[in-house]
């Protein structure tokens, strides 16, 4: 059934004019209404779409036509106030509204939640701007028993009033017709009176609210997860369900279908007989010997690393729009109170488990400066990014799953101890907890699909060439005597303090380009039978102790500075190599093999 | 010493109980309405309208507004522990105690179902 566009037709002008530059039209609302899905549906752009708050912490661009106008549409980070205090991406929203950044004002709102966007409406008209008021979700509206006059309101406001279900394209085309006619809001707030006041009352006459039943099994899953005595349970479950399908499904199978049928057996051979041909032993020796373009960069880019951060995008993205991912604040806020933090920090925290350099930004939805130090070091500390815990599941998953609870044990344990150092050291306070709960549902295959394949893009496009670069970086450093002279000089640290063999000094060289990178190198060591149980834990949990990569450095840095992210890399390095060393005399001492 | 420590251990604590006290008064503090409470003293399943969220300085008033939690909202608790999940309008939300003790709330009388 279309959605009937109701709106009162407000100015006789039409906005869309020709002028200089596009019309900058900004989608504004709440935090997971669905801003992202209208931005998507616009411009033909994706942009990443999740169930939970705090997907999208920058401003995205993309181009819409609209009639014959070209229209620059931007998707703001969700916000929840305009005025007052403001956490960082609100004041970026805020600056784009009240400086120029846009003409023209969508505001995306969650039909559930009237009072809540109406709140938001009497802001946004304070503003000034011309507005059109999408309200988005109608069908769980009405699910839930939540029916709105939206001829009223138009008329109210002023302003086109939109009824839309987003992800199915319903309302669309009446958002883009009305987007020429959208006018200047007026609430009709009295001076005295405040938003929420005025929201409460507009949504009392404008809403209707029966109590209806959501569905039994949706009730008892929201209900299961976030409870202790099931919740705790149904996490072990997908915690396994993922080690099976990533661990198991990703860093064996399939790894060992690309790396021993394919690399192996076709591409590397071939590779070789072609480079054959070539005359120069140098070149030859650059594409397929030792620290070969194609018989390492390529092989560990795609045999080794690919299919585990595939399996993993997939698994990830199932849980972020199942609306899983918030839930599991409740049963850690009081564990990262310990660090300083708040249960909100979980978000970056899981996030970093997709892509640290990702989860850098995302730190912008915790309330201060102090949380938001506490949570980039401990992302670079101590969260494995997709691909190395791909490879991390990979080797030790072979070897026992003792293995691999002693490495997420110790490093999980050093996240908190240094966690627990910072919230006392640093100066600043934390924030008190409260974070807004998105409805749980079943994902849609669409978007999982469409968001896996974008970051497995991502990862080839990102990650890929800084293999084949690290690869060049191998080469030429062996080729000089570097590399032999680089594994001299950490042979104490690496032989000696660590325990492990001469040639993972070049690992831990790789590592320092992307931690992912090193821990391939580390996984091909494993395979050719260089490392012990013991040797691969303590190797692994350096690894994953240290910096992730080049980029998240830099993001560290234009986060919060040269300064802050100097001493982070030194501190992190210092605290990687000293728990590794601590690490294997405790392993010794108790005797410990895997 | 000791005995110092626990006499300004009884002043704190009594002096507590006074502004707590104080607190649960109903707003206007006319004598015969229904008490308002604090959210955190709620039990599961139970209903209750805002009637004031106490300002501090970090802001706590103006975070909860923005997420609809204002006088007149209609909240509903689902659970306590390990941190309280409540319903508020048509939006679920986690808060720790410390927050929802700023909450004051007038409790519906009647019996609350199962939930």
């Amino acid at each position: 059934m279309a959605c009937p566009l109701v709106y009162e037709t407000p100015a006789p002008a039409s906005i869309l004019r020709l002028r200089a530059h596009p019309l900058r039209i900004a989608l504004v609302g709440n935090p997971n209404v669905g801003k992202s899905v209208v931005f998507g549906k616009l411009t033909g752009r994706y942009a990443t779409v999740s169930n939970y708050p705090g997907t999208t912490v920058a401003v995205t661009r993309g181009r819409a036509l609209v009639g014959a106008e070209v229209c620059d549409i931007v998707d703001t980070p969700g916000v929840n106030t305009l005025e007052g205090v403001l956490s960082e991406d609100e004041r970026i929203t805020r600056r784009l509204l009240t400086e120029g950044g846009a003409e023209l004002v969508v505001q995306v709102a969650d039909a559930r939640n009237l009072r809540r966007a109406l709140m938001l409406t009497s802001q946004l008209a304070d503003l000034g701007l011309p507005m059109i008021l999408v309200l988005n979700m109608l069908d769980e509206a009405r699910a839930r028993g939540v029916s709105i006059d939206t001829d009223g309101l138009a008329t109210l406001l002023g302003i086109p009033v939109v009824e839309a279900v987003a992800p199915e394209g319903r309302g669309l085309a009446e958002l883009r017709a009305a987007l020429p006619v959208a006018s200047r809001a007026r609430s009709g707030r009295l001076e005295a009176q405040d938003h929420a006041a005025w929201a409460d009352a507009t949504a009392s006459t404008y809403r209707e609210v029966r109590r209806v039943s959501i569905g039994r099994f949706q009730e008892w899953l929201s209900r299961a997860v976030r409870q202790p005595l099931t919740g705790l349970p149904i996490l072990g479950l997908v915690l396994y369900l993922t080690y099976l399908f990533v661990g198991v499904f990703g860093a064996q199978t399939l790894v060992g279908v690309l790396e021993t049928d394919l690399f192996e057996r076709h591409v590397n051979p071939a590779a070789t007989a072609l480079a054959a041909h070539i005359p120069s032993g140098l070149i030859r020796d650059f594409l397929v010997g030792d620290y070969g373009l194609v018989t390492m960069g390529l092989t560990y880019a795609i045999a080794i690393v690919l299919p585990v951060v595939a399996t993993f995008f997939l698994v990830f993205g199932f849980l972020e729009d199942s609306g899983y991912i918030p839930r599991l604040a409740i049963f850690s806020d009081h564990l990262f109170r310990a660090m300083g933090l708040n249960g909100k920090a979980v978000l970056p925290m899981v996030l970093g488990l997709g892509c640290d350099t990702m989860a850098t930004m995302t730190t912008r939805i915790l309330g201060t400066p102090k949380e938001r130090l506490i949570a980039i070091t401990l992302l670079a500390l101590g969260v494995p990014c997709s691909a190395q815990l791909a490879t991390i599941m990979g080797i030790l998953g072979g070897i026992s799953v003792w293995a691999l609870l002693t490495l997420f044990g110790v490093v999980l344990l050093q996240m908190v101890f240094v966690g627990f150092l910072a919230a006392r050291a640093l100066p600043g306070d934390r924030s008190e907890f409260v974070l807004e709960l998105p409805p749980m549902r079943l994902p849609r295959l669409r978007n999982l699909l469409t968001k896996t394949l974008l970051r497995v893009r991502w990862y080839l496009g990102e990650a890929v060439p800084l293999f084949l670069g690290g690869t060049a970086l191998l080469f030429v450093l062996d080729r000089v005597g570097a590399l032999a002279t680089l594994s001299q000089a950490a042979r104490p640290v690496v032989t000696g303090a660590l325990g492990l063999p001469a040639e993972a000094a070049q690992v831990f060289v790789m590592g320092f380009l992307r931690r992912d990178y090193g821990a391939a190198g580390l996984f091909q060591m494993a395979h050719e039978n260089m490392l012990s149980g013991v040797q691969a834990v303590v190797a692994l949990t350096v690894m994953t102790l240290f910096v992730p990569c080049v980029a998240n450095l830099l993001m560290i840095i234009r986060e919060r500075g040269l300064r802050a992210g100097l001493a982070i890399l030194g501190a992190v390095t210092a605290i990687a190599l000293g728990t590794g060393a601590a690490l294997r005399v405790v392993l010794a001492a108790l005797h410990v093999t895997f | 010493m000791g005995s110092s420590t626990r006499s300004h251990g009884w002043v704190l604590t009594f002096w507590r109980s006074v502004v707590t006290r104080r607190s649960l008064q109903p707003p206007d503090g006319e004598p015969g309405q229904v008490q308002a409470v604090p959210l955190s003293t709620l039990g599961p399943c139970r209903r209750g309208r805002v009637v004031r969220v106490t300002r501090d300085l970090t802001g706590r008033a103006e975070r909860l507004a923005a997420l609809g939690v204002t006088a007149g909202a209609a909240v509903h608790v689902l659970q306590t522990f390990p941190v309280m999940v409540f319903e508020c309008d048509q939006t679920e939300m986690a808060i720790e105690r410390a927050m929802a003790r700023a909450v004051l709330v007038v409790v519906d009388q009647e019996e609350p179902p199962a939930c």
